[in-house]
């Protein structure tokens, strides 16, 4: 079964194992349940990408492509959801305590096990986004991930993260109505909702205004979920109260798939030429980003509390991302695969080891800060860690492009980001910092080492997959 | 203009007094219930785009005969669930701060 059916099993396990959780009335089995479905769908989307060969199109329930729901899982939708799973089950086992301390506290007996409902409910749909073929099925899975991040964020002993989720619940909201309405645009003029029937049926299509309509309504959804410049309030909003090991697990996994649905509508559905060439939405993008760079290095320096600056420095790193996605050369790709990734890692360091709410304070050792030092470092972008490496390769592909606003901008950028990491790094010394999040903070900083050391390879093999798509 | 165009411009029309309601408003439960008009105009614009000039409901009466497509009506089944969801879960946590608020009164 496992051999035929693998694209489908890895995302309903977690649907089941999330109705085996919601059953099961029991904190306890809910746990252990919770980390069996993560088990085991890590497994079956590890077997998965080991035997990929090329694309795999899984029919559901054999109803053949343009009709029915069809699956596509290639070498960039398979180790995302590998990815999806790994955190999945990181956040299950070794973040443990810091769930245990921080959410299960607060919530009444009988409802705890839920919380593992929705662990579970949002990885279904984070990897359903990924690995499906057709657009209204997204939408569907989008709502399903965005939903149970709600209800989530909303957990917290902090009174304002109730705020700061229900701000996030409409605007989350309007992002997702506005993709559904640029999917009924398309729908309305290519009879069809299959990504690569839509790319197919697009190119007599580019001269109508419905189309490019469409395109906006999609691309502005996007760029809402994934926090871009004047769409980023309800991330600030809703980041700054909601309990750190929680965020570990949404921040890092919402901005990588809604990266990845942004990169699929521009390369797969749309023809990613005209919309750059002749539609202007690279433009658009790219001058968004710069400012979003700008504003908010700017507003990390002014903020004087340790997760707004963070907040604030996740949004400057979306727009680098941004800035990358546009470019329409394959190695811009690479790099953006290289910062999303080590941005996630960075995240996930950052954010356990900076609650403030632990129950156990322990007195952080030497080696936690010294750990934590290195993390920081490589967020600012200084040499010897990955961000440097990143920043290079940002800055030696402007410089190759003649982008010189734009190279400029960046620098400008990285001297403010040198400044407000400082900022962090005085505020994190002198509030307490604890040692319950060290075993995550090592595995992390080991996994950006190591994502330093085979940057090239990593960045060449994103890189040749695009060329491959981008020339057809 | 064509006469049929003038659904979809009442779906714009609701779109933007929901899309309205729900940024101008200062309580929460407005907030939420500009979000149910908002979404409600998307279906609208959904059934619409299913109509065939001439169709008629799609029911097999034989051939020869013009059916209005069911499809987009199928996909807005969903929407309305996935409408139903967040309405709800944004009641439940505008319920959740009113008590909050209110115990901090007490």
């Amino acid at each position: 079964m496992i051999n035929s059916d693998w694209p489908i099993l890895q995302v309903i396990i977690p649907l089941f194992g999330a109705i085996a959780t919601a059953l099961c009335f029991q904190i306890t089995y809910a746990r252990i349940i919770a980390i069996i479905t993560a088990i085991s769908s890590l497994a079956v989307s590890f077997y998965g990408m080991i035997t990929l060969d090329g694309t795999r199109r899984y029919m559901l329930g054999n109803w053949q492509a343009p009709v029915g729901i069809e699956y596509r899982l290639d070498h960039m939708s398979q180790p995302v959801i590998v990815y999806i799973f790994v955190i999945l089950l990181f956040i299950l086992t070794i973040c443990r305590k810091a769930i245990i301390s921080e959410i299960e506290e607060y919530i009444s007996p009988s409802r705890r096990h839920i919380i593992y409902t929705m662990i579970l409910l949002v990885a279904t749909g984070l990897s359903g986004m990924v690995a499906t073929n057709d657009l209204f099925n997204l939408y569907v899975f989008l709502e399903i991930a965005s939903l149970a991040s709600y209800a989530l964020i909303s957990q917290c002993s902090d009174k304002r993260a109730a705020r700061g989720a229900l701000d996030y619940l409409i605007l989350g909201t309007v992002g997702a109505s506005l993709i559904l309405i640029g999917i009924g645009m398309l729908y309305s003029h290519t009879g069809t909702l299959n990504i690569d029937d839509i790319h197919e049926r697009l190119e007599h299509l580019y001269g109508s205004r419905i189309v490019i309509l469409g395109f906006a309504f999609f691309i502005t959804g996007c760029l809402l979920k994934i926090a871009l410049f004047p769409l980023h309030f309800w991330m600030i909003r809703a980041y700054e109260f909601a309990t750190s090991a929680l965020l570990i697990y949404l921040a890092p996994l919402s901005s990588i798939v809604g990266f990845y649905v942004l990169v699929r509508f521009i390369y797969f559905v749309a023809d990613y030429r005209i919309l750059y060439d002749q539609l202007y939405f690279g433009l658009i993008i790219k001058c968004l980003a710069l400012v979003a760079i700008v504003v908010s290095s700017y507003l990390a320096l002014k903020s004087n509390k340790i997760r707004s600056l963070i907040v604030y420095s996740i949004a400057a790193q979306v727009g680098y991302i941004c800035l990358m996605l546009i470019n329409s050369n394959p190695v811009a790709i690479g790099i953006m695969a290289s910062c999303l990734l080590a941005d996630s890692l960075l995240k996930i360091g950052l954010f356990a080891t900076t609650s403030d709410r632990h129950s156990e304070r322990g007195e952080a050792t030497q080696f936690t800060k010294l750990l934590l030092l290195f993390n920081i470092i490589s967020s600012a972008g200084l040499p010897f860690t990955i961000g440097f490496l990143n920043k290079i390769n940002i800055l030696s592909l402007l410089f190759g492009d003649k982008e010189y606003l734009a190279l400029l901008i960046v620098i400008a950028s990285s001297i403010l980001a040198l400044e407000y990491h400082y900022k962090l790094w005085r505020l994190v010394k002198t509030n307490e910092i604890n040692n319950s999040g060290i075993v995550a903070l090592s595995i992390t900083s080991f996994a950006s080492l190591v994502l330093l050391i085979m940057n090239s390879e990593f960045t060449r093999f994103v890189a040749a997959f695009f060329a491959g798509v981008m020339n057809g | 203009m064509n006469i049929g165009h003038l659904i979809y411009i009442v779906a714009v029309f609701i779109f933007i007094s929901g899309l309205y309601m729900m940024l101008s408003a200062k309580s929460y439960i407005r907030k939420i219930i500009g979000l149910g008009i908002f979404q409600n105009s998307i279906l609208i614009f959904y059934v619409a785009l299913g109509k065939a000039r001439g169709g008629i409901a799609p029911i097999d009466v034989g051939s020869g005969v013009i059916y209005s497509s069911p499809v987009p009506h199928v996909l807005m089944l969903t929407a309305i669930v996935v409408g139903f969801a967040t309405l709800c879960l944004g009641l439940a946590l505008a319920l959740r701060i009113e008590q909050e608020e209110y115990n901090d009164k007490q």
